[in-house]
This record gives structure tokens, C-alpha cells and sequence, in this order.
């Protein structure tokens, strides 16, 4: 559906020159939600803007729907951008046009009748459930609301694409939901392809399928969503995902102890480790069955379930005691039943053994 | 009533049939002036935001010739305009007297003036809205006649009220260059002859007619701000 081509763009002023994007390759396919995530100033905005050529690559390839838009005249282009709606993190709407006329802007001049037009309108609107705002003007609605005629006016010329940047990071965390779910509703029912740009991992795990983390320009990793979200790779994503499963917290307390005397103290044989399961494994029922097999202690500090794209993939974090040999089997057991072990922190005489953050 | 007037204003009563001619003459010479300029105003000004830098289509070469041409005009007292362009107000309209020799050097005077405050107007809007227009597939004109235009409206109308305000102001010195209308009425007759009760209803007049462009001007600025 998309095909970005080893897109480079470099933002060049008298006095230095930035490279906003380097070498970035992606194919976004059919329907899908595709999530782009990075932090602020790692390009995101200019990399989506390059989809619809809102900015012009100083390199690559945008093929969009089989048609190269970098090779496009500005006409034909203008023509291609009417199958790509756009929504904003502002909203972007004409403040001086009420609801109806905002999202009729789209549908004037293109030979449709006045009744096709109110009649086009009407139905988006009541998609975006809308319906009863028509006569108003957007500086009486909620930001919300202002995303939904946003929304409803991207979709009135039958897009393919929907780009999506920072649509909800100016909105409250129960109205991103609604709109989140509203996006997702309209890849469901009407196929569409969409691309989020964000910086926010929530809304990642609610939408998106594949996703792909951008940082300083470059494309650091990319892949089906619950790959990335159970064993990511990047140094950037495994903060991403930390901070979105709020292990970070158990790190501080781990790394710098607690009042919890107990639970610094790690002592011969002991091993503190984070267990990642996905899916229908249950981490409690191993956990319970390597006490027993392998005759250690396990006690859980730390556990997390989120569900991503309808799969539980829990964390938790578990300080394991007993003998050297004992842990050692019980860690080969649980990766012997794909679930993946990582020590968080050790401690026994060997310098290979540290605590460590990640 | 009549004697009333006589009494406090002997000169005025006398003066009644020339002082309407010198305030049609007034009106004459804005709404014509007026016009012209606002067209040209407003062309100019949609010319240089949309040729700046990061524009819709930029083009440094006429943003620069446009904006020294219009400081030129801008940096030209009046006064000295009204003088200087004589040359060229002949060769236009074929004299340099009366409210047609006054309308070349209004029109001059004020056009730098609107082009100026028309682009600041349209400098306010949300560059946003016009990224939103452009991935819906809008071109420029598309972007300027539907986008530009309609949500600069009231900022338009409020320079254009501020414009026509003071293109009287203008034109009353216009008028003391052989042109007529309020100014010329107001210096030949209450300055010269000394007639100060000319000059005092010549001055109510006045601010009648600029108060009602502000009052109208605010009105239409309000109930297009949404």
C-alpha cells in the first residue's frame, strides 16, 4: 500500500544543515494500522508529512497505492492527495466554517450536487457521531469533538490512507480512547490503512499491528506489534515498553533499595529475574511449577499484564532462591516453554553478575 | 430654529450648500480611492504572504521587489507624495487639481498601506489550517480564496475599517492641494476667513463619519469572528 524508499530529508539554513530523516525504508500493506513512535524531535512529524508529500523528501521514493508520488506534477499530485486524509494534533479546522462546512470543504468543487453534498456530510458526521453539531462552529467543541469533525472531514473523499499525526496527544486520556476506538472502527469497517504517528505507547498497544520506532531520523526497529512489545530490541524501545509496563519504577527500587531491607538483599543463590509471557501461558502456574520441580523459593515483586491486540503478555518480576544448579535448570525449563528469562539482578561471587536495567 | 443656527453659526448657514458639496466630495474621493486600493491593497498583500519564505508559493525574488516597492511608498510623507507624484497624476487622469487630481495620489498614498495590513492579517492564520487544506488536495488559489481569505475575513475588516479611516485623513490633505472636499472646506474657509464656526461643524462632521466606519467596522469584524 505505502512504500517508503530510502527516504532521506535534510533541512539545510545558512548556518547548518539537519538531517531530519536518514535512509528510511518501510512498507505499510493494505488495511493495517501502522504505528510510528518516537520521541519529540526524532522526525516523526516530518516522516509522515513525507507520506503525503506535504514535505518533499530530498531523496526516495513514496509510492503510494502503486502511484510514485515523488514523480507526480503538482496537479496529479494535489488528485493523489485526495485519496490520503490527514488529522492533526491541533485539529486544524477553519474556524470561521461551522462543523457541516468544514467537513463539506473537501466535497466542494469537484461537481458534486448540493444534495450529494449534505447527503455525504450527514453520513460522516453520523459516523463520527457528530450529528447533532452541525450548525456549530468549532470554538464551541471539545477537543474531541474538533477531532471527530477532524476525522469526519479527512474522510469525506473516500481515502485509502488516513495519517493520523499526534491525533490524540492533545486530548485527555478518556476522549484518546474514544478516539482511538473510533479509529479503529473505521480500519475495521471501512479498510482503511492508517498511520499513527505518536509519542505515546498507549496508544500503540490499543491500535496498531506493526509498529516501527523512530529515533534521531533513523528507523531503529520495526516489526509485528507483539514482537516488539515482548522482546524489543532497540535501546529506545525497550524504554518505550518500559515505561509502558512501568518497569522502570521496579529498576529504581531494585538499583537503589528500598526500605524494604529485604528485598535489596541479594544474597548467595538468590537471583532476581523478569519473566516475559505471552499469550495463554499463565507465568503464575510455571512459576509455581519450577518451585516444585526444581525445589526453589520464588517470590513475585513485580507482575503486569496488558492486553495487545486481544494477547495477554505479562511481566513479572521474580526473585528466585536456591542453589546455583536448581536456578539455572528452572531458567532453562521456562525457556524450554518459550518464555523468555531475563536476570534483572544477581548477586554471587562471579563478576560476570550484576544488577543491571534492562 | 433658523435663527437659532444664524445666531450661533452666521457663516455656516450661508456656507450649508458648499459644505454637502465638500462632504460628498469627501465621499467621493475614499470610496473611490478606496476601492482601488483595497483591490490592489489586498492583491499585494495576499502576494507576499503567500511569496515568503515557507509560503505556499514561495518565491524570494518578488517577495523582496514587492516589499521594497511597498516600504518605498510607505517611507514617503503624504504630503510630499502628493507633490511629487504630480507628474504622474497628469499623465492618469489628465489634471492635478480638484477630487479626480486627488484620487492618483490617494490611491499611491494608501495602497502600501493596506498591502501592509492585509498581510498581517493574513499572517494570523494557522499555518495548520492550511497544511490541513493542502492534504485535501487544494491548490494555491483553492488555499487562497477559501482558506486564506475566509479565515482572515475579520482581520481583513478590521484593517480595512482602520484604512478607510484614515485615507479621510488623506484625503483632507489632499484636498488642500486643490482637491476639495472636507479639508480644503475646513482650511479655506475656517482657517483663512477665520471662521471658526465653519471649522467646528467641520470637525463634528468628521467625527460623525468616522465614528460610524468603526462602529460598522466592528460590527462586521465581530459577526464574521466565530
Amino acid at each position: 500500500m505505502i512504500w517508503l524508499k530510502n527516504i532521506n530529508k535534510i533541512y539545510t539554513s545558512k548556518t547548518n544543515t539537519v538531517e531530519a530523516l536518514k535512509n528510511v525504508n518501510l512498507h505499510i500493506k493494505a488495511g493495517e494500522i501502522f504505528g510510528i513512535i518516537g520521541y519529540s524531535g526524532a522526525g516523526k512529524s516530518t516522516l509522515i508529512r513525507c507520506i503525503n508529500l506535504l514535505e518533499k523528501p530530498t531523496s526516495g521514493e513514496v509510492i503510494v497505492n502503486g502511484k510514485n508520488l515523488t514523480r507526480l506534477s503538482p496537479r496529479e499530485l494535489r488528485k493523489s492527495r485526495e485519496k490520503i486524509g490527514m488529522i492533526f494534533q491541533n485539529f486544524n479546522l477553519m474556524k470561521n466554517r461551522t462543523v457541516f462546512e468544514n467537513v463539506a470543504y473537501p466535497l466542494k468543487r469537484k461537481g458534486f450536487s448540493k444534495n450529494e453534498i449534505e447527503k455525504k456530510v450527514l453520513d460522516l458526521l453520523r459516523l463520527v457521531e457528530l450529528n447533532d453539531k452541525i450548525k456549530v462552529y468549532p470554538s464551541q467543541l471539545s477537543g474531541g469533538q474538533k477531532q471527530r469533525v477532524g476525522i469526519a472531514r479527512a474522510l469525506a473523499n473516500d481515502p485509502e490512507v488516513l495519517l493520523c499525526d499526534e491525533a490524540t496527544s492533545a486530548l485527555d486520556p478518556q476522549t484518546t480512547q474514544s478516539i482511538l476506538k473510533l479509529l479503529k472502527g473505521i480500519n475495521e469497517n471501512l479498510k482503511l490503512t492508517i498511520v499513527v504517528i505518536t509519542h505515546q505507547m498507549e496508544v500503540v498497544k490499543e491500535i496498531c499491528q506493526r509498529v516501527a520506532v523512530i529515533d534521531s531520523g533513523e528507523i531503529v526497529e520495526q516489526g509485528n506489534i507483539i514482537d516488539i512489545f515482548t522482546n524489543p530490541k532497540a535501546p529506545i524501545t525497550k524504554k518505550f515498553i518500559s515505561s509502558l509496563f512501568h518497569y522502570e519504577k521496579i529498576y529504581d527500587f531494585l538499583e537503589k533499595g528500598s526500605s524494604m531491607g529485604e528485598l535489596k538483599q541479594v544474597t548467595q543463590g538468590e537471583s532476581i529475574v523478569k519473566i516475559s509471557f505471552t499469550g495463554q501461558k499463565t507465568g503464575q502456574a510455571f512459576i509455581s511449577k519450577i518451585s516444585r520441580k526444581f525445589k526453589i523459593d520464588a517470590s513475585i515483586l513485580f507482575g503486569n499484564v496488558e492486553i495487545i491486540q486481544n494477547v495477554p503478555i505479562g511481566n513479572l518480576i521474580v526473585k528466585l532462591n536456591g542453589t546455583d544448579e536448581s536456578i539455572d535448570n528452572s531458567i532453562a525449563y521456562l525457556e524450554e516453554n518459550s518464555i523468555h528469562v531475563e536476570y534483572v539482578g544477581i548477586k554471587n561471587d562471579s563478576d560476570k553478575l550484576k544488577v543491571g536495567s534492562n | 430654529m433658523n435663527e437659532f443656527l444664524a445666531k450661533i453659526a452666521p457663516n455656516l448657514v450661508n456656507l450649508y450648500p458648499e459644505m454637502l458639496k465638500a462632504i460628498f466630495e469627501t465621499f467621493y474621493m475614499v470610496a473611490v480611492s478606496g476601492i482601488i486600493s483595497t483591490v490592489a491593497g489586498t492583491i499585494m498583500g495576499i502576494t507576499l504572504v503567500v511569496t515568503q519564505e515557507g509560503g505556499i508559493l514561495e518565491n524570494r525574488i518578488v517577495n523582496s521587489i514587492l516589499g521594497k516597492i511597498i516600504n518605498i511608498f510607505r517611507s514617503i510623507p503624504f504630503i510630499i507624495l502628493l507633490a511629487a507624484i504630480i507628474p504622474l497624476t497628469r499623465l492618469l487622469v489628465g489634471t492635478t487639481i480638484g477630487t479626480r487630481g486627488a484620487l492618483v495620489p490617494l490611491i499611491f498614498g494608501c495602497t502600501p498601506f493596506i498591502a501592509r495590513q492585509i498581510e498581517s492579517a493574513l499572517l494570523e492564520i494557522d499555518k495548520g489550517v492550511i497544511e490541513a487544506a493542502q492534504s485535501m488536495g487544494s491548490g494555491p488559489f483553492g488555499i487562497i480564496f477559501r482558506v486564506m481569505l475566509l479565515e482572515g475575513l475579520p482581520g481583513i475588516i478590521h484593517s480595512l475599517t482602520i484604512t478607510i479611516i484614515s485615507l479621510i485623513g488623506l484625503s483632507a490633505m489632499a484636498g488642500t492641494v486643490g482637491g476639495g472636499g472636507l479639508g480644503d472646506f475646513a482650511i479655506r474657509y475656517g482657517y483663512q476667513y477665520f471662521q471658526t464656526d465653519v471649522m467646528v461643524a467641520t470637525i463634528i462632521v468628521l467625527l460623525i463619519i468616522v465614528n460610524v466606519i468603526q462602529f460598522v467596522g466592528d460590527i462586521l469584524s465581530k459577526i464574521t469572528t466565530h
